[in-house]
């Protein structure tokens, strides 16, 4: 019920504060209450409550006859802000402005989904934003994994060199079975981290909308996360850049077979599988943040 | 699906809510909800839509408001028809029979 009563407080909040606007703005208010606990009662849960709610509600045009906002000129300029000059030459006050950021919302989601609408609440966006996180790191992890493989046969190489008979055999083999099993570890959580994202498709289709309040926490919080994503970003191109660094200097020591042939390009796989983890960890929040301000576009 | 325009609807919402109100008075809700299940979902009207209709009846002097306890215990504004309320619907009702025999000499099926 909070997320209707700061719909309508956002709503009225470009209306002068009068009597008459507290008295509508009261009576709509009980107006929804009687509705929301008749939705509720019927067993809709109280996000689709919500949703419905908000996509059938009017616009501010329907009320500024009766709150004495009076005059083609209100209307006029709700419809067309950008010719405004006809309604200062006729002295009546200019219209204030119909909250924009509401409407289109509300109208949007009635055309479009005929009210069957969910409105994520401020502690659903988190949760949100917590597995999307999540969901990406497992990505990021998987996709580590992958890219290391290789690694497994070339030490394994290495260090079967080192020794002799079974002893080399075994290396090797360890080797290869490293790199179907980093492959396959990698794959897994590949589609761990895509099935954590599927109860959230609802929002990933916009058939979500937010309320006021919670596009204000994710615009700030988007806003915060800058920094680290930055920073997280340059990382990762730096760990894939510097990836040849080490065979180069290993290279040097072209006596020991094992870090020139072993080491050395093992590092390689790493070090790229590590940048790669970091390029697509920096931008988990800020995307999902992206993906919820898109919804009440 | 066919939605009835708010253009047209807008001059009858008055005479809507006089209908209900000429047996009992009533509240928001409870009329917005008489409107849906008499019209078989067809029409819904918004709550800023009543809420205006509200205060022109009022102010116009057709209906008149009161306050009132509710059985849960929860306040709400009643409203009731007055003298001129109903001799005003009569005239919006007689102006529709009017108005429905001039359209519907204009539309054709073809």
């Amino acid at each position: 019920m909070d997320a209707i009563k700061n719909y309508l407080e956002t709503m009225f909040s470009s209306l002068p504060d009068t009597e008459e606007t507290r008295r509508a703005k009261a009576e709509i208010l009980s107006m929804t209450e009687d509705k929301y606990n008749e939705l509720i009662g019927s067993g809709m849960s109280e996000h689709e409550a919500i949703g419905k709610i908000i996509s059938e509600f009017g616009s501010l045009d329907d009320l500024k006859e009766s709150l004495g906002l009076t005059g083609e000129e209100c209307v006029q300029a709700a419809e067309e802000p950008l010719k405004s000059d006809s309604v200062l030459f006729t002295g009546v006050p200019e219209a204030p402005n119909p909250p924009v950021e509401i409407e289109p919302v509300a109208e949007r989601a009635h055309k479009s989904y005929g009210g069957n609408l969910r409105l994520v609440s401020l502690d659903e966006a988190k949760d949100f934003l917590a597995d999307a996180a999540f969901s990406r790191f497992l990505l990021g992890i998987g996709v580590f994994f992958c890219i290391i493989a290789p690694a497994g046969p070339i030490m394994g190489e290495a260090f079967g060199d080192l020794f002799f008979g079974v002893f080399e055999d075994l290396m090797e083999g360890l080797g290869v079975m490293f790199l179907f099993l980093s492959v396959a570890l990698g794959v897994g959580l590949i589609i761990l981290s895509s099935s954590k994202m599927k109860e959230w498709k609802d929002i990933k289709k916009g058939v979500s909308i937010m309320d006021y309040e919670t596009e204000e926490y994710i615009k700030s919080e988007k806003q915060a996360l800058n920094p680290s994503r930055s920073t997280m970003l340059a990382l990762g191109i730096v760990l894939c850049v510097c990836c040849v660094i080490p065979v180069t200097f290993f290279g040097i020591f072209s006596i020991i077979p094992f870090l020139s042939e072993g080491v050395g390009p093992s590092m390689i796989f790493v070090m790229v599988g590590a940048g790669v983890f970091f390029i697509l960890n920096s931008s988990r929040l800020t995307d999902a943040c992206d993906k919820l301000l898109k919804l009440n576009v | 699906m066919q939605e009835i325009s708010s253009d047209v609807i807008r001059g009858y919402n008055d005479t809507i809510i006089l209908f209900f109100l000429r047996k009992e008075p009533s509240y928001g809700y409870e009329i917005s909800k008489n409107i849906k299940a008499l019209s078989d979902n067809k029409y819904l009207i918004k709550e800023t839509t009543l809420y205006s209709a509200f205060t022109r009846l009022e102010k116009n002097g057709y209906i008149s408001s009161f306050s009132q306890e509710a059985e849960n215990g929860k306040r709400r504004t009643y409203y009731q028809i007055t003298e001129e309320g109903r001799i005003y619907y009569h005239e919006k009702c007689e102006e529709w029979h009017l108005t429905k025999d001039v359209i519907e000499r204009f539309i054709s099926n073809e």
